[in-house]
């Protein structure tokens, strides 16, 4: 099967990129072909093959004429986001392995550090940042342009887990769970992100085969057996936590899973979500910089989808947690973006808004007009996200008034649309 | 030429065979937009008084959308069909217990708790016409609990129109789950923790109104590796708490206070998801939602009208 798959993708690099085939002059450009193959990869059934840095192409400029909504070609790139599709050709990126390798052995691991501030690769990306002008596209959508590449799958075993809502106060903690999915011993690196000034704490965790293990964020947990120890940990913040293969096969990288539940210490009111997971897609050794490029690991999804419900007046007002995919805790240098939000209600009217965060951000829809009823107009809003600079990855917490105006509150995760970059740095 | 088409035939059923490998191992990624929506729990008591369930659909495509709905009851494993049209991007939530007319869609009262399945209905074979939706719900009481969870999404993998038979195969829809993996808080003597888990079959035929009636395994280990099991049988649906099942999910058995679950239905690949309840340091009770990790695939088949 990975050979057929590899065949295939070689077909499509081919037919993608015809003056691959021709003789290059002074060796192979191995990074231009490992872009040249994920490209293809990415897009082989749609045929033209794409670099990520084509400015120009994209630019959206504000168009003059009637902001028809008949669908574009550029939607018939969802097929290529089907899993089945990409799974099976996940595989032929093993061709690379040998590439793969080297370059971690040698000195690039600096060279990926220097790549680091990631919105040196973004910048192209032709899209307003903060003014939420009602350019429509022939889409009708307000500054987005089409998702690419793939979304992490989710709620399968992973190699990299996010935990974008960590709360450890007097009122609320958190009880964090996770999982060994496999039957082989796993160890773990996580870092907790401090919200408020993006400082972390980074801690090892080792899990026995199957073992589960959950802890309180306020307390943290201990266990010598097993060399695990967690401190505890302060205010709202995020966690990262990668699987520390000791093998470079995916089945000792994707094991991981884990859960989080946010809870009033004296109401109750509790917030229960599952991590964010990304797998690793090729094998190797596991070096504390976590490449979400498609080849490594899953990328950053693009878009965030959220069915959410709009702010009633006077009601509770729900909260917009989002935080950076791409983050470098070697250098302590924060990821800060700006979040493009588009709102369309139930009668297909649409409204934008954005924000600009670093770190972690928790916004209320207070701050939004545009999330409440008496804006919209309808009770259930779809809530489109996308960071600019960095893509992000968040989640909702719902709250609404239910029999008797009794409060009521839950997690609401995304939906998750196409894939973009990034990479997240453990010291 | 004789031995070129032998050898290219082999070729051809090693692929085969190996493909059909491949799909058997895949468990359905989820969040990602769907083209059959599974919702679990949908709870409605004292006709929405006590307890009642918002249901939210959201198209994640720039087309319309027309869905093919289907409410299961439990009881009788029979259903009321309904259709549900979407316009692009839109997003639709409703209550079970009163339903929804808006012009487009009619989605009737569910009258009581059950299971909901929907299917994108598409106008065009493509992909990109079956793959649009996703969906979440969310059931809250009168004494404050919640529990909010998105469906289950199976994605489209092979073009072509949507059918009265819904082939969960890895080859026309990705496959079911084979195992669903579970962290959970074991149950305290106070009946306030006791943890609930539902249970629904895979394979379903409305259009005959044969329910699936299937062994469900559980295998649960503790914090020190420990294993033990326990069994049940699931006939259509069920919601049970964990106690009910057995003792093996209590913390006076299990010896953490957290474990890990593994269900896997015997007969029929199952869909499963969990309601976590627990008591905070300070006494206050908490509810929430607890969906699977999904580990491996199995094929499944729904039959409806």
């Amino acid at each position: 099967m990975r050979r057929v798959s590899t065949l295939l993708a070689l077909l499509a690099l081919a037919l993608a990129q015809p003056s691959f085939a021709a003789p290059v002059s002074g060796g192979v450009d191995w990074s231009t072909v490992l872009r040249a193959l994920g490209g293809a990869l990415d897009s082989w059934r749609v045929a033209p093959f794409r670099t990520p840095t084509v400015g120009p192409t994209r630019t959206r400029t504000p168009v003059a004429g009637p902001p028809t909504r008949t669908p574009t070609r550029t939607r018939t790139l969802i097929p290529t986001r089907t899993p089945t599709r990409t799974r099976t050709l996940t595989p032929t990126r093993t061709s690379t392995r040998t590439r793969t390798s080297t370059r971690t052995a040698t000195p690039s691991r600096t060279v990926t550090v220097t790549r680091t501030p990631r919105p040196a690769t973004f910048t192209p990306t032709p899209r307003p940042t903060s003014t939420p002008v009602p350019t429509l596209s022939n889409q009708g959508q307000i500054a987005f342009a089409s998702a690419e590449g793939v979304p992490p799958a989710q709620k399968l075993a992973s190699a990299f887990i996010v935990f974008p809502y960590v709360v450890s106060s007097a009122t609320h903690d958190t009880r964090i769970e996770l999982m060994n999915m496999s039957n082989q011993d796993i160890e773990l690196q996580c870092f907790y992100v401090r919200g408020s000034d993006c400082l972390e704490v980074g801690f090892f965790m080792r899990l026995t085969p199957n073992q589960p293990l959950s802890w309180l964020a306020y307390d943290g947990a201990s266990n010598p057996l097993v060399f695990s120890a967690v401190p505890p940990f302060d205010g709202v913040g995020e966690m990262k936590c990668a699987v520390a293969a000791s093998r470079p096969d995916l089945s000792a990288h994707n094991t991981l899973q884990g859960r989080a539940l946010v809870y009033d210490r004296l109401s109750g009111e509790t917030v229960g979500y599952d991590a964010i997971g990304f797998q690793r897609l090729s094998p190797g050794g596991y070096t504390g910089v976590i490449d979400l490029d498609g080849f490594t690991y899953e990328q950053c999804p693009d878009r965030l989808h959220f069915a959410v419900l709009t702010r009633q007046g006077g009601g509770p007002v729900s909260e917009l947690i989002t935080v950076p995919c791409a983050e470098d805790l070697l250098t302590q240098t924060p990821t800060e973006t700006v979040v493009q939000m588009q709102i369309v209600n139930e009668f297909e009217q649409v409204f934008s808004s954005s924000y600009r965060f670093s770190c972690l951000t928790s916004q209320p829809f207070s701050k939004f007009i545009t999330l409440s009823k008496s804006t919209l107009g309808t009770d259930s809003a779809h809530l489109i996200l996308r960071g600019v600079s960095s893509p992000i990855i968040g989640m909702v917490i719902d709250r609404f008034t239910g029999q008797s105006d009794t409060l009521h509150t839950t997690s609401n995760e995304p939906f998750l649309e196409g894939g973009r970059s990034s990479t997240v740095i453990f010291p | 030429m004789r031995r070129g088409r032998v050898i290219g035939a082999a070729a051809a059923v090693l692929l085969s065979v190996t493909l059909a490998a491949t799909a058997q191992a895949e468990a359905p990624p989820q969040r990602l937009p769907s083209a059959v929506l599974v919702f679990p729990l949908i709870s409605i008591e004292g006709g929405g008084a006590v307890t009642d369930t918002r249901v939210q659909l959201v198209n994640l495509s720039s087309r319309p959308v027309q869905l093919k709905c289907i409410f299961v009851f439990p009881t009788s494993c029979g259903g009321i069909n309904f259709f549900i049209q979407l316009t692009p991007n839109q997003p639709i939530s409703w209550l079970a217990s009163r339903g929804m007319f808006n012009g487009l869609s009619a989605v009737p009262p569910f009258g009581s708790s059950g299971e909901l399945k929907c299917f994108v209905q598409p106008d065009e074979p493509g992909l990109d016409r079956h793959n649009a939706i996703q969906g979440r719900a969310a059931v809250f009481g009168a004494d404050g609990q919640t529990i909010g969870y998105s469906a289950v999404g199976f994605l489209r993998l092979t073009d072509g129109p949507l059918t009265n038979v819904i082939n969960l195969d890895g080859s026309t829809y990705s496959q079911c789950p084979d195992e669903q993996h579970f962290v959970f808080l074991a149950s305290e003597a106070d009946p306030l923790t006791e943890s609930e888990i539902i249970l629904a079959p895979c394979t379903e035929d409305f259009a005959n109104r044969v329910p699936t009636t299937t062994t469900v395994q559980f295998l649960v280990i503790n914090e020190f590796e420990q294993q033990l099991s326990a069994s049940t049988i699931v006939s259509c649906y069920e919601r049970r708490t964990l106690r009910q099942i057995s003792h093996t999910f209590t913390r006076a058995t299990l010896g953490t206070e957290t474990g890990h679950i593994i269900v896997r239905g015997v007969q029929s690949p199952v869909l499963a998801m969990l309601v976590d309840r627990f008591l905070t340091p300070d006494g206050a009770r908490g509810t929430a939602g607890n969906e699977p990790a999904l580990r491996g695939g199995r094929s499944a088949e729904i039959r409806f009208p």
